[in-house]
């Protein structure tokens, strides 16, 4: 089927404005809008800049604006969006760096400021484990869909608040921060709270659920927004991890092997 | 006060609301069903306005619907004016309390007999 691509193109060295330049060509069944940027690419305009990696929903460099909506170029499907003029520019909500390239610094800088790693109780366990903490499945499912995060910044292209205050933290970071305060083996919840509750963090939300509808993941960020706002009030007791050391000794010959430590 | 307090007075003020505005909507509207006698009437309101249960049910209302309602204002001024975080504090402090004094004052006055 021919396909109009009309993709957004902006060189900040020579362009005053960003404008929209057309492609059309045969799009054939099974390429996704990724494959048909690659092959304008290679096939009809090589200035063209787009970001992508892994090409398997993994990596989350893809993610752009197509037909007005944020998506992984790469994990959606040209003729599956039922149109043959499918118009793509860079994320919104982010500066613009070169044609469909958004800068996602602040992406990464707001994640990095909620602290995104397991706070073990003692500092020393920190530097040097010494064991393993225990999580049952039960622990393990307080998080878990929180933890398919890919940092694609989707979420934050859709999240109408921060399109009008970009220090707002965003789904991205709001989610992970409840991500690790969920996790039974961490114990950095005040350092996070303590980073979010402020008039610019965590209750400038609300509730517009874009960020949800955006994810490519299945990633909840709202529901863990929310479930952040409640753990202000209502702090359920959560299972303290056990630590358990390293078992150094070596198994008898022939004996059957532990796994090994992760640690 | 931290923005965590803030915005749980505003939920607790929602759940106030959801009470003491469904006896006023109750009482004005159902007033067939609940058998009540013309809630508009000129001495039926004077005498709700003397009535101490009345005048603590209005206070705790009017309290409650102003925090609710000037906490929403501020997110949405915020949201269009994120750089003017204290302006904005101090506006909705001063219209609340202005909107707080008068509406006591139309309560109270009505209780002593005016
Ligand atoms: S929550 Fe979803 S949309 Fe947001 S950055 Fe993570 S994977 Fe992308
Ligand atoms: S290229 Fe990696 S997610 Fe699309």
């Amino acid at each position: 089927m021919k396909v109009r691509f009309k993709i957004w193109r902006y060189d900040p060295a020579k362009d005053v404005q960003p404008y929209f330049q057309d492609y059309t060509f045969d799009v054939k069944e099974g390429m996704t809008v990724l494959d048909c940027l690659y092959y304008i690419k290679e096939n009809i305009d090589a200035t063209l800049a787009f970001r992508a990696s892994c090409r398997m929903g993994i990596c989350g460099s893809c993610a752009m604006y197509i037909n007005k909506k944020p998506r992984l170029a790469c994990e959606t499907q040209a003729l599956s969006l039922g149109t043959d003029v499918i118009e793509i520019a860079p994320l919104p909500n982010y500066k613009n760096i070169k044609d469909l390239v958004p800068d996602l610094t602040p992406l990464f800088e707001k994640h990095k400021n909620v602290k995104p790693y397991v706070i073990p109780e003692n500092e020393q366990e920190f530097i040097n484990p010494t064991g393993e903490y225990s999580q049952t499945p039960a622990e393990l499912e307080e998080y878990l869909q929180f933890a398919y995060c890919i940092k694609c910044g989707a979420c934050l292209a859709a999240c109408p608040t921060v399109g009008t205050t970009p220090d707002f933290p965003g789904p991205q970071a709001l989610a992970q921060a409840y991500r690790y305060n969920a996790d039974n083996r961490d114990f950095g919840e005040k350092e996070r709270k303590v980073q979010v509750d402020n008039p610019k963090g965590l209750w400038r939300c609300h509730m517009a659920g874009a960020c949800a509808e955006a994810c490519p993941k299945g990633v909840d960020p709202a529901l863990a927004i929310q479930l952040f706002k409640r753990s202000f009030f209502f702090t359920g007791r959560k299972p303290k991890a056990r630590l358990i050391p390293l078992n150094k000794e070596k198994p008898a010959r022939g004996g059957i092997k532990a796994p090994e430590p992760t640690v | 006060m931290s923005e965590s307090k803030l915005w749980f007075l505003f939920i607790v003020a929602a759940l106030i609301l959801l009470v003491f505005l469904g006896i006023h909507l109750g009482y004005m509207h159902l007033d067939n069903i609940l058998g009540v006698n013309d809630p508009l009437d000129y001495n039926n309101v004077k005498t709700r306005g003397q009535d101490t249960f009345w005048l603590v049910s209005y206070l705790i209302l009017l309290v409650a619907a102003l925090y609710h309602g000037m906490y929403g204002l501020r997110t949405i001024l915020l949201e269009y004016f994120p750089q003017n975080l204290k302006f904005i504090n101090g506006l909705i402090g001063i219209i609340g309390f202005l909107a707080l004094v008068l509406g006591s004052y139309v309560v109270i006055y009505s209780y002593i007999g005016g």
